[in-house]
């Protein structure tokens, strides 16, 4: 009442406030503004959600140890396999004891990840790891390189010499299953510890010297640490946890470096209940692979089983282990690795100067006479003319004839093979025209016309895949860069050439591989002494899936004598 | 209303035009998305075999699921299949390289659906050595397929909380990318009306968890009949049957047999046909049906396949190569030792067999040998009824088709079969209680009280499918039994399934024919029936 005089003058406020309430213009000020804050929540939502971008590369080189397969990406409900690029190099600064060496500050290179030589382990990538930009998040992933690139120095100390295309001989990826999995598992994978690690590790980040032109994820961003927070950390916990629990029915730790179980993973990820499947199966290790020359393996038994006749088809099927699913595979991205691993990809030379060519020559009859009806000739396409017989290249030698160890075999089953053949269903979109029929019968039809070929690829590929099938013993491969695909047999069982030319028995049964030092003599790596020991892993062919039997006999060299084996081995070093 | 005026007819019609400016459109494309037939490619329709194997027989339309959701089920609900191995795990005859196992057939109604066709019990498979890749026979009678496993696995898969949109869309996308009006529509249309239809399919079917399981290469064809399709009370008859081999149809035909081919009434009184029985050529394995075409026509809408020109072009199709496609012949080539036994085997054969089993004479095959006769086990021929017979006949009738009746033989028992293709026919006898040849020319006392079933490698010796798992014992010499011919071959402990013959339905007496010939005897008959 006694402020009725002084609240005079703010009464023409008032009522002038009210005149302004009421001609509905404060209305039209929140809705403009209201606009305004949608708009632009849309649109950077729209660029955010939208955001697809693969880190490219101009040389093919460089794409195959980088590119993308598409696998960082996901698809609707399915989030993909990418892991955010500051998680990846948070990892194993945050749980060091974790990895083999348990020391940080050298990213992942202590599991025999490849980082190339001015690489800074703690923020670049390791050759086999690619990045892409999904949702306004850089993420990273494996890509093909990441089994299919070796390490090879002459003597202890050397500089190591990068070998693309040559089998992994480093790498345990079993190992670095084990320390995703213990990371994920240990308490301390949440925000609240990782958040601040990735913010220390951005600012020394930008404390030391920029390693190269190439891209580099920006920091996060608020809206980012936000994500990361509340929600990203969680899910990658979940993904982790979700994805390692369907596989524990292997065991990580008997692959060792350079090996990989090919075919059980894949039965789990198709819904197998794998703890009701005989014991038979459930072991399955095998070698990485050299992928050099596909254009002469074309048609040829592929897998180490000979399960697939199909370039292609093995290309995509490889691919799952890069992430990439029907729904999120880049197929442009994934057709230019395979292009040049098509013919560009070669494996260079054993060091001419160790060997000893009059010996070398010595050999060659005895490679014709003993080992050339199966492994072809030395250079691609492998296949002789009519004076040689190369009949039985890349064909399947029955499991009771070439004697190998069994594992391998049995881990690939009937019903794996009928499960995958409904992978890529679906694809292409035109099945039902006669257009994929001409390509769908030539795709395991020795390379010819490749222009012709990748004409039909362009409008076929993908499809469905229909070639699997369930063999019963080893494939015949030819032996290009046979230098660089030590260890050998299929489960890397024995670690020299020399050495498999003894019978079974005179093999080593205990080595260790993961050493990257070359033997130039045996032609294999060094995996016996103090170094090898300490960097190695130890190899045991007592353990099942391990056995170095078969591949022996007189039909096989290793009854010959001393002299001819002598010979043939340095004959061998020429592939 | 001035229905009258000139303002209000102008305002109609252009209300008119709207709505038919909506409807054209959104008719156009519920056809397309839900109605348009696009024909199964040439690879299919192309060859008899093929159309077989995956040809559509018109049941996509009622009974067809949505593509991908067959795709992915067995990829979130493998643990309600028998083991690891996706629909392999079934036992299904499956060609390397096919999208689906045989009896799996894939047509665009609008989307993609896969329904089943008659390969799917239909198809068999073999392998003369372990590490082998089966062959698959189309028109053989299956003896590995799980099919009580399959409607289980839908059933059960179906009832699960986890079929719903979120988690079967979530695997779609790990397997391709609909789009969005494709994932719309599976959303909200596909998942849920698919996940109402196997449901009740499932109740439909749960007469079956009270009895014995079917185990591989059996059904309930007549119980199935009359508690599905008939929706008769449900009693307490087991009916197991082993799924028949339906290739070589036209040697059934025995010379001077007859049916009017042209009666299409719904009741089949034997007695009225004024034509003795012994003058018939039945068919199913207790004499019910009267013609291939019904045989043909019954099942088919077992499995929900509509009347249409369609459906009857097919089913005249599929008979008149199911007529003439013959059975596959041993695929080992028999020893110089066993073909001179063969000519014996065949004296054998037409003094002791030849009445009921010889084709192109006129005897008892195609006939009904009464129970108290063969002795076999008598709950099949009990299952079926006049009652039944009548009922199916009224509802094909209804559904307007033309076809011989079904009926029931006064005189139950079972029909002598011709015996083409016998050694890809085992195990034998009508509910598959006896594993091979060797072991029907024992006494029933003597032949296997249990084995295993739907492992696919050939005895070559005893001619039959290897029946022992590799942990059991052999079976131990008695002696009132001849010491008995151990089975050398053995199947891995994780394959086949344990029959009894001690369950209900799966009794192993009767056809106690040749069982008191000589070891020589028997020997020169086995090599002798090995060859039809």
């Amino acid at each position: 009442m006694s402020d009725q005089q002084t609240s005079e003058p703010p009464r023409t406020g008032w009522r002038s406030l009210r005149s302004f309430f009421s001609s509905g213009r404060v209305f039209a000020l929140i809705g403009v503004m209201a606009c305004a804050v949608a708009v632009v929540t849309i649109a950077y939502l729209l660029i955010r959600l939208s955001d697809d971008r693969p880190v490219t590369y101009l040389d093919a080189r460089d794409h195959f140890k980088h590119g993308s397969t598409g696998g960082e990406r996901g698809w609707k409900k399915q989030l993909g396999f990418g892991v955010p690029y500051w998680m990846w190099v948070a990892l194993p600064e945050l749980f060091p004891e974790y990895l083999p060496d348990q020391k940080p500050g050298a990213g992942y290179s202590s599991l025999g990840m490849i980082y190339e030589a001015g690489k800074d382990p703690r923020f670049d990538l390791p050759i086999g790891m690619s990045m892409r930009r999904v949702m306004g998040i850089d993420r990273v992933y494996f890509t093909c390189s990441v089994c299919h690139t070796g390490s090879v120095r002459e003597r202890p100390g050397a500089p190591p010499q990068i070998v693309l295309g040559m089998p992994s001989n480093t790498l345990d990826f079993g190992r670095l299953a084990q320390f995703l999995e213990l990371s994920a598992q240990d308490w301390r994978f949440q925000a609240g510890h990782i958040m601040p690690k990735i913010a220390m590790l951005a600012d020394t980040r930008e404390r030391t010297a920029s390693t190269g032109r190439g891209y580099r994820p920006a920091r996060f961003g608020a809206i980012d640490r936000a994500i990361f927070q509340y929600y990203g950390v969680g899910v990658m916990r979940d993904q982790l946890l979700t994805l390692l629990g369907q596989l524990s029915f292997l065991d990580f730790r008997s692959w060792g470096p350079g090996r990989v179980d090919t075919f059980n993973p894949p039965k789990s990820l198709l819904g197998f209940r794998m703890e009701h499947a005989p014991d038979s199966e459930k072991v399955g290790v095998a070698d990485f692979p050299s992928v050099w020359n596909q254009r002469a393996r074309k048609g040829m038994s592929l897998h180490w089983d000979g399960n697939n006749c199909s370039v292609d088809e093995r290309n995509l099927s490889a691919g799952f282990g890069t992430g990439a699913t029907p729904a999120t595979v880049d197929a442009v991205s994934l057709l230019r690795i395979a292009d040049w691993l098509w013919q560009d990809a070669q494996p260079p030379a054993f060091p001419a100067i160790r060997i000893d060519p009059d010996l070398a020559i010595r050999g060659e009859p005895i490679y014709q006479e003993y080992c050339q009806k199966c492994h072809g000739t030395r250079s691609a396409p492998f296949r002789g003319g009519a004076d040689q017989d190369t009949s039985q290249l890349g064909r399947v030698t029955p499991i009771e004839e070439v004697a190998t160890d069994t594992s391998r075999l049995d881990s690939y089953t009937p019903e794996l093979a009928r499960a995958q053949n409904l992978l890529y269903a679906g694809t292409p979109a035109d099945a039902s025209g006669e257009a994929c029929r001409a390509y769908a019968e030539s795709i395991c039809q020795p390379a010819g016309d490749d222009a012709a070929y990748r004409a039909q690829r362009a409008t076929c590929y993908p499809s469905r895949f229909s070639h699997f099938r369930k063999t019963y013993g080893y494939a015949n491969q030819p032996l290009d860069g046979l230098w660089l695909r030590a260890p050998y047999l299929h489960n890397g069982s024995v670690p020299t050439l020399a050495a498999l030319l003894e019978p079974s028995h005179d093999r080593p049964g205990v080595f260790f591989t993961g050493y990257d030092v070359y033997d130039f003599a045996n032609v294999g790596f060094v995996t016996s002494g103090p170094d090898a020991e300490r960097r190695g892993w130890r190899y045991d062919t007592m353990i099942r899936g391990n056995g170095n039997q078969g591949h022996e006999g007189p039909a096989y060299g290793t009854a010959l004598p001393p002299d001819d084996k002598r010979a043939l081995l340095e004959y061998l070093k020429t592939f | 209303m001035t229905i009258g005026s000139g303002h209000w007819k102008r305002r109609l019609a252009k209300v008119f035009v709207v709505l038919l400016l909506i409807a054209i459109p959104a008719g156009a494309f519920g056809w397309y998305k839900f109605f348009r037939q696009v024909a199964q490619p040439a690879w299919i329709t192309g060859s008899p075999e093929m159309n077989f194997l995956y040809g559509s027989i018109g049941s996509e339309n009622q009974a067809g699921l949505p593509y991908w959701i067959v795709v992915v089920l067995p990829r979130i609900f493998g643990e309600y299949l028998p083991g690891p191995g996706g629909y392999a795990s079934l036992g299904l005859p499956w060609q390397e390289g096919q999208e689906f196992p045989a009896g799996f057939s894939k047509k665009t109604i609008g989307f993609d659906r896969v329904a089943f066709n008659c390969a799917l019990c239909h198809a068999t498979q073999y392998r003369t050595a372990e590490r082998q890749t089966p062959t698959i026979v189309a028109a053989g009678g299956s003896h590995t397929a799980d099919i009580q496993g399959l409607l289980d696995f839908f059933s059960k898969a179906a009832n699960d909380p986890r079929f719903n949109a979120d988690t079967i869309l979530a695997e779609i996308d790990l397997a391709t990318r609909l789009s969005t009006v494709d994932r719309l529509i599976y959303k909200y249309l596909l998942i849920p009306i698919a996940r109402k239809r196997l449901i009740e399919r499932g109740r439909e079917f749960a007469w079956a968890d009270t009895r014995p399981r079917w185990g591989p290469g059996r059904d309930a064809p007549m119980n199935l009949t009359k508690f599905n399709l008939l929706h008769m009370k449900v009693d307490d008859s087991i009916d197991h049957t082993d799924f028949p081999s339906i290739w070589n149809l036209n040697a059934r035909m025995q010379p001077s047999r007859s049916w009017p081919e042209q009666d299409f009434s719904r009741t089949a009184d034997l007695a009225k046909l004024g034509i003795p029985p012994n003058r018939l050529m039945l068919m199913n394995l207790a004499g019910d049906t009267t013609s291939i075409r019904s045989v043909l026509i019954d099942s088919a809408l077992g499995l929900q396949a509509e009347n249409s020109r369609f459906f009857r072009t097919r089913m005249a199709d599929i008979e008149a190569w199911l007529r003439v496609v013959p059975a596959p012949r041993f695929p080992v080539p028999a020893t110089a030792a066993e073909a001179s036994l063969v000519p014996a085997g065949q004296a054998l054969f037409d003094t002791h067999c030849a009445t009921c089993h010889k084709t192109g004479e006129d005897n008892r095959m195609g006939t009904i040998v009464p129970l108290e006769e063969i002795g076999t086990d008598p709950e099949r021929a009990r299952s079926w009824s006049r009652e039944a017979a009548d009922g199916t006949n009224a509802v094909v009738v209804t559904l307007g088709l033309q076809r011989t009746p079904m009926s029931k033989p006064d005189r139950p028992g079972y029909i002598a079969v011709p015996l083409h293709g016998l050694w890809l026919r085992a195990p034998y006898l009508h509910n598959g209680s006896v594993p091979t040849v060797a072991d029907m020319l024992e006494s029933p006392s003597c032949r296997p009280k249990t084995f295993y079933r739907g492992f696919d490698v050939l005895d070559g010796d005893r001619v039959g499918f290897v029946a022992r798992r590799c942990d059991e014992p052999l079976p131990v010499a008695d002696g009132s039994c001849p010491a008995p011919p151990a089975q050398n071959a053995c199947m891995p402990p994780s394959a086949g399934w344990r029959y009894d013959t001690a369950q209900r339905g799966n009794g192993n007496a009767g056809h106690e024919y040749g069982t008191t010939l000589s070891l020589e005897e028997k020997r020169a008959l086995i090599a002798f029936l090995k060859t039809l």
